[in-house]
């Protein structure tokens, strides 16, 4: 009887694989759409792609802001909500 | 119609009910910035409020809330942090009580960051609570 093994190279080869990436930057597009309306000015969402993986960032000079709020602003949230409107689940312990 | 629960109120009647939340901010957990920011005070904000699970019925929500602990501009770091503590002690049990309108099922505090507020000069100290509560309205309603 075989034991199973540990693929030490999954990941990297999941990195590398074009399908995976193409099913990132698809949800990265989502997120984006959802996020988009609650941010000003227009536009300020963008989908970066670095490599080593999809980054959604809000380009806003008022994008901490946003996302957080302040006592002069309740928090829009559009990154989080983006996120949970694209049908993802939002881990905030990372 | 079956309303679901007014979720801030709920929570802002919770804490502001609980011996330990009160000594700290007296009656200041609000739903908006209050005029008097000299004082420790918690704005509780909900985020999202969809529909927990997979049934159809809109009956049980997951509200997803940021609660905004503020130690108020004359006081100290560490007053923040001991609020923000008994605040997510508070949460955490809320689903221990009777709520009127709302049964709480649940809650789960997903994060708890210190976050200076620079609306203030100098920046005001925060900490920032993001929690989930789970609730569904009573027999007879919010």
């Amino acid at each position: 009887m075989s034991r199973p093994r540990l693929d030490q190279d999954l990941a990297r080869r999941l990195a590398r694989s074009p399908k995976l990436g193409a099913a990132l930057r698809r949800a990265a597009r989502a997120v984006a759409a959802e996020a988009e309306p609650l941010t000003e000015p227009e536009h300020s969402v963008r989908v970066v792609d670095h490599g080593r993986g999809v980054r959604v960032v809000n380009t806003s000079p008022v994008a901490v802001r946003e996302e957080w709020g302040s006592a002069s602003q309740e928090p829009r949230a559009p990154l989080r909500r983006g996120v949970r409107a694209a049908g993802l689940r939002l881990d905030e312990t990372r | 119609m079956d309303l679901t629960p007014d979720i801030e109120s709920v929570i802002r009647d919770y804490l502001l009910g609980v011996p330990e939340v009160e000594a700290i901010v007296a009656d200041r957990v609000v739903l908006k910035t209050p005029e008097a920011t000299e004082d420790p005070w918690v704005r509780v904000f909900q985020l999202e409020a969809p529909r927990a699970g997979k049934s159809p019925a809109d009956y049980l929500i997951a509200y997803y809330m940021q609660l905004d602990c503020y130690s108020g501009t004359a006081g100290e770091l560490e007053d923040a942090s001991l609020l923000t503590r008994t605040v997510r002690a508070a949460l955490t049990e809320m689903h221990e009580h009777d709520h009127p309108g709302a049964v709480v099922t649940g809650s789960r505090i997903h994060r708890a960051r210190r976050f200076p507020d620079r609306d203030f000069t100098p920046p005001a100290d925060r900490y920032m609570l993001t929690a989930t509560v789970w609730a569904h309205a009573t027999q007879e309603g919010p």
